[in-house]
Parts: C-alpha cells; structure tokens; sequence
C-alpha cells in the first residue's frame, strides 16, 4: 500500500517526512495546503521540505470563500459544533490525497502535545510568572513577544493585555490555571444562547465538571505536565484528532497516521523531565535538538507557527457562500431554538461590517454557524423521521405493518 | 450633549459586546474589562468607533482603563476631548 505524508512546513510533519523518506523504498509522495494569506500560507517552507528531500510533491490551495464554501460538509463530517474553520482545509487536501490514488498518510499530529509545543505552554509559564510579581510592567511585552504571527495583536494596547492575559485572585490555586484565558474567551459564545437553553443548562459550571475528572495526583504534578495533561486528555482526542483529523480525512476514505502517538514515543516522552521540553521558552527544546541534522536549517530554526486558518470572513464579504444569510436568519436561529436571533442578528452584523474580528466573536460565529448547520444536518433529520412514523403508525391498516 | 454621548456609547457597546438585550441593564459605571464585555481587540473596535463617531484622534497614551472602561468614564472622556477641541 502506498503511504503519502502531509508537509504543513513545520517541524513536526518535517520531520516525520525525512526520517519516512529514509526508509521509504520509492520516491516519497507528499500533500500541503496552500493560503492565499501570507498570515496563514507557509508555501516556502514547504517547498523547502520538498527541495531538500526531493519527495514528489502536491498541494491544494484553499481560499478563504473554499472554507465557506466547504464548511457545511466539515460539519456534517465532523458530527459536531466546532468553534474553528481549520479542519476545513484539511478536508480539501484529504481529497487531493484521495484524487491521487492515496488512501494513507503519515502526519505530524501528537508532537505538540507530546513534546510540548503549542504556545499556551509558554503562555501559561509566563503567565504564572507574573501572577507571583504582579507589578512587572514588562510582562505584556513578553506576551506579545510570545504571538509574533498574530497582527492584530501587536497593535492591542499593554494595558488590556496585561489584564487580559493577567491573572484574578484565586487562579494561580486553580488546577486549570494554563487554559484559563482560553476557556474563558470561548466561553463568551454563551452570551448567545437563547432564552430556553440558558434556564434548562441552569448553574450547570463545565469547568468544575473538569476539575472533578483529572487525575487524583494532578495537582502535584510540575505546572507544564498539568497543561500538557488538558491538552493531551480533552483537546487532542475530542478535536485535534477527530474533527480536525480522523473525521475529515475519512470524509474521503483516507486514513491518518501519527508516529507522534506510539506508545512507545509518548511513553518515552513522559519521562523527559518538563526544562528539557520547554528549555525556559524554547518549545520542543529536546526535539529539535535531536532533530536539527535530519533538517534544513532554515526549518529547524524556524519559531512555531501554529496551523490557523481564516475564520469568520470566510463566511461574509463578496464572495460568501449563500446558504450563510439562511442559517442565520432570525427565523430559523429561533427554529432551531439554540441562540437568540436578536444577539447573532448583531453579531452578524459586526462581522459583515469590520470583515476580521476578534478570536472571539470569531469563535463564537463559527460555533453558532456550525451548531446551526449541525441541527439541520441531523437534529431536523430526526424530527421528520419520527414524523413519518407517527405518520404511518396513526396510518389505515395497509399501511401499518411498515413500522 | 453629554448625555446624546453616552447614549450612543451605550447603544454601541450593547450591539458589538452585549450583544443581547436581555441581560440586565449596563450600570454607568460598571468595569467592562471585569464584566469580560471588552477584551484587548474590542478596546481598539471601540476606539475605532469613538474616532469615527465623534471626529476626535484618540493618543495611544490615552488607551487605559482609566480613560475606557465604563460607559460613564468613555462619555467623561470623549466630553473632554471635544470642549478641549471646541476650545482651541
């Protein structure tokens, strides 16, 4: 069976790439996407990867109205709300694997989780850091340090960042410390639910129900295995590896392997002491140390850029997909009964008048998008299933040995 | 005049942050930072909307909470702002 690898341009596909391609007994196949946006594309280290390996190379360029336009098939792949347009790309190049006679790929998925590189670790570090010497003025330049990739950031104000990223009493105490600011920007897509929906959740808290699922020894483990932990247990499985992963890869019969993931690598790497992961706030320190000759340097030096992709303008502007102004429409938001039309009647409204939001309205507009198109796809479904066998069951006789 | 001002900011804030009408009325003096109604990015959409809506140039030295963070301290503000131009 052949085996193709995606090449997203940073380390971790890299190096799963060259270390497959050494062992590979044909000239290795690889698959990229591609972004219009330079915010997003990393074209040239992946033709890096491609120069430097000499694999036979494909990719698929998705623009930002592809992700639109592909969103209500992610959705009803994914089964799911997802609060993020990424697994859509990913589901057009899947169908560039499969269109080129591939059914396998090999990807890097794992090594962030494993051997800590995502930025939240060090987000969180610097975080804790400065909740012990709150005075330090110096701490929102280090955070903006911290998102070099992110525009809108550089230009936010220190003093709502520090706020934003700072601490309240009592967090430094919480076992979910390192995802706090996360958890509570996602949060704000709560502020849309409807009426009926906020009285039957009630005081229901998902965070407390959190805490009560993590391991009993957890709170003594060291800060970064504690955020590893969150990452690894809830975020990988239940998104990373399906909505993202396995579910848009299998939308077109194409299976996803993870060499990041043996057992016997992640077993390995529980034992790696955390400073060798997070060499102060070099992440992946021990990886790319071992790595650093199967590379180009250009690629092993290279500081992380995460897989993003363009969210909520997806969705408004020119080129939009039709079926966007529909799902959102105050009828059938108030059909549907999850949010309130008035509330998603405004924040449509901001999206379509500022074209790029913020990571939370962002969130939020694709939560309810998604949420709306997976009630259509299976909720409705369902209703007019049971309606056609109440239907037949309230049916004269002939037709009553159907159910 | 000062209170056409803060009903506009009040109007702006319930569309782009509130977002729902349901929710309790915004006290005049309430923290938006605490409330969690304005973040880092919704401070410049705000600041955006002041410079727009009122014709004034807001100095990056004046983005603090001090100057921005309740309804009652925007209006106080842009108040300031716009007798200091008048004036000149």
């Amino acid at each position: 069976m052949p085996i193709g690898a995606y090449l997203s341009g940073g380390l971790d596909s890299s190096v799963v790439t060259a270390l497959t391609s050494r062992i590979a007994r044909s000239r290795l196949r690889t698959f990229s996407v591609a972004f219009e946006s330079d915010e997003f594309d990393e074209t040239p280290f992946q033709q890096e990867m491609v120069r430097a390996l000499g694999t036979e190379h494909a990719a698929t360029t998705c623009t930002t109205y592809d992700i639109g336009r592909l969103f209500p098939a992610v959705v009803r792949h994914a089964e799911r709300p997802i609060l993020r347009t990424a697994p859509a790309p990913l589901f057009a190049l899947s169908r560039l694997v499969r269109e080129r006679g591939f059914k396998v790929v090999l990807t890097g998925e794992g090594a962030d989780e494993v051997f800590a590189g995502y930025d939240i670790f060090k987000e969180a570090k610097i975080r804790r850091f400065a909740a012990r010497s709150p005075s330090a003025a110096w701490r929102a330049l280090l955070l903006r340090r911290l998102y070099p990739y992110l525009p809108s950031l550089q230009a936010q104000p220190q003093q709502y960042l520090a706020t934003f990223f700072g601490s309240r009493p009592g967090d430094l105490d919480d076992p979910l410390f390192s995802h706090l600011p996360r958890f509570r920007t996602t949060s704000h897509g709560k502020a849309f639910f409807s009426g009926d929906l906020r009285s039957e959740i009630g005081g229901y808290d998902a965070l407390a129900d959190l805490r009560d699922m993590l391991p009993e020894a957890f709170t003594r483990w060291h800060p970064l295995s504690q955020a590893q932990y969150l990452e690894t247990a809830h975020l990988l499985p239940g998104y990373i590896l399906s909505a993202q992963g396995d579910r848009v890869a299998m939308a077109h019969a194409v299976e996803g392997r993870f060499p990041f993931l043996d057992r016997r690598v992640v077993e390995f790497a529980g034992r790696i002491p955390p400073q060798l992961k997070l060499s102060v706030l070099r992440e992946k320190h021990i990886l790319k140390e071992a790595t650093r000759d199967l590379l180009p340097p250009v690629i092993a030096n290279r500081p992380k850029q995460p897989y993003r992709a363009p969210d909520a303008e997806a969705f408004f502007g020119p080129g939009a997909p039709d079926y966007v102004e529909e799902v959102l429409s105050p009828r059938a938001i108030a059909d549907t009964g999850i949010f309130d039309p008035r509330a998603v009647t405004r924040l449509a409204d901001k999206c379509r008048r500022l074209r790029s939001v913020s990571t939370r309205d962002g969130m939020a507009l694709v939560g309810i998008l998604s949420a709306q198109l997976w009630a259509d796809a299976f909720l409705k479904l369902q209703t007019t299933q049971d309606a056609t066998v109440a239907r037949l069951r309230n049916a004269p006789e002939p037709l009553s040995h159907l159910t | 005049m000062h209170g056409e001002i803060e009903r506009d900011v009040r109007a702006f804030i319930t569309d782009n942050f509130l977002f729902r009408d349901d929710r309790q009325a915004l006290a005049d003096d309430e923290s938006l930072l605490e409330a969690g109604l304005i973040d880092s990015m919704g401070i410049l959409e705000l600041v955006a909307f002041l410079e727009g809506r009122f014709g004034l140039h807001v100095a990056d030295s004046e983005i603090v909470p001090a100057n921005m963070d309740s309804v009652r301290s925007i209006a106080g503000y842009v108040t300031g702002k716009l007798a200091v131009a008048n004036a000149a």
